[in-house]
């Protein structure tokens, strides 16, 4: 047999109150519903099609029986953030059917048919997004296995650039930018850039090589020999005007900075990114 | 592969017809229900013996250390990557069904819309044009939309995309 122990029977001693007056009695709380409402902005209302004024549960009169799936066509023509947007949406109304799916089994006598076709449909679209991806993941992978294609419409975009007269330059500049985004991978703003990988370092040295190729031949007299050395010359060239980036190559070959071993480029990236970043946030402070 | 002589030792006829040869005391088949059909397929969680633990890949995201306190891996805890605006979209889960389908056609493309010439072409045009560099406007080609490779002689199309 257990028994009680002495500190519990001593715990177990009659309650006493000091002094009675000091007890402040509050008004008695009504037993309504109002005690236990739920704000209408908790975010588990989105588990309710209509948030905070749905019912339980739609009866299966009041789905929507007659909108179709997204097709594969319209889901090609979203971007990434759509798609990703589109998927969350889905997600959403599926969690509030199988939330009502999960209630109405509980009832009896009532036919389900309608919220599995409806949950059915938004499968297949998570499905097609699911494959519209796949579809841009296969594609990006063999365009990188185009390696004579791609070299050559460098080659000729570097003549174009360099035989384009100033009208003419303002939109080869463009269109540098979006070939730097589209085969190197190159956010337009250098602190969008994420990842530091050889295209990153391919496309820095391309875009260094043909700015300062093209502001040699305009300017002569700048005193800048090419071609430039290593990825600590060519970087300027990146984001800053031709001018400003050779007046910096020059200050750099002054100070007779030695060129960058190749094993330590991705560390010197990293740290250039970084720096630039944390600059920018001080910036904004 | 081994030669079956050597590994069929035990398969006198009696034996060959008690496989597999390990059972229960009494009697019945260590695994499986039958011995027929095909065996071969990976283990569920309910299998294999004291050591197969097989999970499914979630849950366990950290360990208990030698004073009980539970150690958190990161690396195994799961997050979701909710997109920026989602309230604000105007993204509806299912389409009217007022709306027309658009219907894709792919000429001299192989592969459709995961082959690599349509994609380097893509990427030719974007960086000529500019971001919009495959806007069409389809109402005004009754919602058919064409991928015509510029290599595919336009007398050899079908007349329907001539037109």
């Amino acid at each position: 047999m257990r028994r009680f122990s002495t500190t519990t029977i001593a715990q177990a001693r009659k309650l006493r109150f000091e002094s009675l007056k000091d007890i402040k009695l509050r008004a008695p709380i009504l037993p309504t519903h109002k005690n236990f409402d739920v704000s209408p902005d908790h975010p588990l209302w989105q588990f309710f099609p209509n948030g905070n004024e749905s019912l339980a549960y739609r009866p299966a009169s009041e789905l929507d029986a007659t909108s179709r799936s997204w097709t594969m066509s319209e889901l090609r023509h979203k971007s990434f953030d759509d798609l990703h947007k589109l998927w969350y949406v889905n997600l959403k109304e599926r969690n509030i059917l199988a939330k009502e799916m999960w209630l109405l089994k509980s009832i009896e006598q009532v036919n389900m048919g309608q919220y599995d076709e409806l949950d059915a449909k938004l499968v297949l679209n998570q499905k097609r997004i699911k494959q519209v991806l796949l579809e841009r993941q296969t594609s990006y992978e063999r365009v990188k296995t185009l390696d004579t294609e791609v070299k050559e419409y460098l080659e000729d975009f570097e003549q174009q650039y360099l035989n384009a007269n100033e009208q003419e330059l303002l939109e080869m500049n463009d269109k540098l930018v979006r070939l730097q985004y589209a085969i190197f991978g190159i956010q337009p703003t250098l602190s969008d850039i994420q990842e530091v990988n050889e295209d990153l370092v391919n496309g820095i040295g391309y875009v260094g090589r043909l700015k300062s190729q093209r502001y040699v031949t305009e300017n002569p007299d700048c005193g800048l020999e090419l071609p430039l050395k290593g990825i600590v010359e060519e970087l300027p060239f990146l984001f800053k005007q031709p001018s400003e980036a050779v007046e910096e190559v020059l200050a750099l070959r002054e100070q007779q900075t030695p060129m960058l071993p190749k094993p330590e480029i991705f560390e010197y990236l990293t740290n250039v990114l970084e720096d630039l970043k944390a600059s920018e946030i001080e910036q904004d402070q | 592969m081994k030669p079956s002589t050597v590994l069929g030792f035990q398969s006198t006829a009696v034996n060959n017809l008690r496989r597999p040869w390990q059972t229960f005391k009494n009697g019945e088949l260590w695994y499986g229900l039958t011995k027929l059909g095909s065996k071969r397929h990976p283990l569920t969680t309910k299998q294999g013996n004291k050591n197969f633990y097989k999970g499914t890949g979630s849950a366990g995201m950290g360990k208990l250390d030698k004073y009980g306190n539970f150690i958190v891996n990161w690396s195994k805890v799961r997050t979701y990557v909710v997109p920026t605006g989602l309230n604000q979209t105007s993204l509806k889960p299912l389409v009217s069904p007022e709306i027309p389908q658009i219907e894709s056609r792919y000429v001299g493309y192989a592969d459709g819309p995961k082959d690599v010439e349509l994609a380097w072409k893509n990427i030719k045009d974007f960086i000529e044009l500019g971001e919009n560099y495959d806007y069409k406007d389809l109402d005004k080609t009754d919602y058919l939309e064409e991928f015509v490779n510029p290599k595919v002689v336009v007398d050899e199309l079908p007349e329907e995309i001539t037109k």
